[in-house]
């Protein structure tokens, strides 16, 4: 051990290696809170980061992916009527393709891989009526008729009402005390389901009755979405089209003849009546080449995150 | 101070022997309050660096299961789903691992090796989480066959 002072006869006074020991003492404490301090620093850092694994994004994505290719299908059965099933399947998957390549490489730019491809398409019937001053009987006139047999899924069934005046006046409807039916669509399965359109004798609306779970009113001629539930896209809580009816089942028209506008659907079924139908679209008409639903693969993939699935892509799907 | 009066330079009567065992003493006792003093306060601030640190990395790993969960819910067919996190494999000098406790209602555990600190931290989760431990460093979240995610170790 080191001398802590020197002889008695030399008091020059360095006895200071105590002193120094406690200043090395002193010395590493303070290393260490500096490295113990860095450390949490960095763990801080880390937790301000906001590090995301941007995994809302590749949600968003799939619902991006999903929105776009439910716009293709409409495209593909609204503005290639004629074609077939298979032309169909092959403009939409055409049109993924193309929608793919142009999100791709811009996605890329950020770290991202991305990619949309068809997986299957099922096949349905777009049945509508595009003239707007005709009613809503079969072109043999007749006012109950039967749309579509053995559905498994109904989409985008609008109707727009061109003159509400020859909807039947709420004083004479006959569930009210009168003696007339007005017209009605009806879901027929394993239950019914049924929505009753009239209208207010006083102030001229037009009231969609929804059988067993109210009403909603709305203005004259109004554009009703059976599938979204919305009148004039305002939505009407009650109407939720085929509630309680499970699939297959069947869609009727009663007293078609009591309303006057356009109206188209698209059915999960290519089991119709032809007789009821012609190829003009200023009368009823049903094409069993339309695409009804489409399934998609969807990759979102980045540094942090792989996010794939399949998706179901249904324009305007019910719950039915 | 030394006595300068007409004795001075001169310390006969006072004994070399208890100047200098009283020097030390006091000197030692200095050098050790200042051990003990140095050395709880250092250990307190590494076990507070330690439990900070793991609760940010606790939090940042619910963050990820709860992430996780989320996107598991949009999924239907052919899914994938993985979420990975690279973190540090010490805090604060130590080791540690990282646990899924609590069976249906699970919630993390994050455990120093030495000293040892538990830490956890609760996330909200619909879709089942396996009961996993495992040591820490970078981890992933899978969703796995069974429908139901895990944490695991990362692969970078």
């Amino acid at each position: 051990m080191a001398n802590l002072s020197r002889p008695r006869f030399d008091r020059s006074d360095d006895r200071a290696q105590i002193m120094l020991v406690a200043g090395f003492v002193l010395a590493v404490t303070f290393i260490a809170l500096a490295v113990m301090l860095n450390s949490v620093i960095y763990t801080e850092n880390l937790a301000t980061r906001g590090e995301d694994a941007h995994g809302s994004e590749a949600i968003a994505y799939r619902a991006d992916a999903v929105a776009g290719t439910e716009q293709l299908i409409e495209h593909v059965n609204e503005n290639q009527t004629g074609e077939s099933f298979d032309n169909h399947v092959a403009n939409l998957t055409n049109s993924i393709d193309s929608m793919d390549n142009g999100s791709a490489p811009i996605l890329a730019t950020g770290g991202t891989r991305t990619r949309i491809s068809l997986m299957s398409v099922r096949r349905g019937t777009h049945i509508g009526q595009f003239n707007a001053s005709r009613n809503f009987t079969d072109i043999d006139a007749d006012r109950n008729w039967v749309l579509a047999n053995s559905i498994e899924g109904t989409r985008a069934f609008r109707i727009n009402i061109t003159d509400s005046t020859e909807l039947v006046d709420d004083d004479v409807v006959s569930f009210l005390g009168g003696s007339i039916d007005p017209f009605t669509v009806r879901a027929v399965g394993s239950s019914d389901w049924a929505v009753r359109i009239y209208e207010d004798d006083t102030t001229a609306d037009v009231i969609v009755d929804i059988e067993g779970a109210g009403e909603c009113v709305a203005d004259p001629d109004p554009e009703i979405d059976l599938t979204a539930g919305t009148i004039d896209g305002e939505p009407c809580g009650p109407l939720a089209f085929g509630s309680g009816v499970s699939a297959p089942y069947a869609l009727n028209y009663e007293h078609a003849d009591k309303i006057q506008g356009n109206f188209s659907v698209v059915v999960e079924t290519t089991s119709f009546d032809g007789g009821n139908y012609d190829a003009d679209e200023d009368t009823p008409f049903a094409d069993d080449e339309a695409i009804y639903a489409a399934t998609i693969h969807v990759l979102h993939e980045s540094a942090d995150h792989i996010y794939a699935t399949d998706a179901r892509a249904i324009p305007g799907e019910n719950d039915a | 101070m030394r006595d300068t009066g007409r004795f001075g330079g001169d310390d006969r009567g006072v004994s070399v022997t208890v100047s200098y065992i009283l020097g030390l003493s006091i000197a030692f006792l200095l050098v050790i309050g200042l051990f003990i003093t140095a050395g709880d306060f250092v250990t307190d601030q590494r076990e507070t660096s330690i439990r900070t640190e793991m609760e940010v990395l606790g939090d940042q790993i619910a963050n990820d299961i709860t992430l996780a969960d989320r996107m598991a819910r949009t999924t239907t067919d052919n899914e994938t789903v993985v979420v990975r996190r690279s973190l540090p494999s010490r805090v604060s000098g130590t080791t540690y691992t990282i646990a899924v406790e609590g069976g249906d209602d699970p919630y993390l555990v994050l455990t120093s090796r030495d000293p040892e600190i538990e830490v956890r931290a609760a996330f909200a989760n619909q879709t089942d989480v396996e009961m996993t431990r495992l040591s820490g460093g970078s981890i992933q979240v899978n969703y796995t066959d069974s429908g139901a995610l895990e944490v695991q170790r990362g692969d970078r």
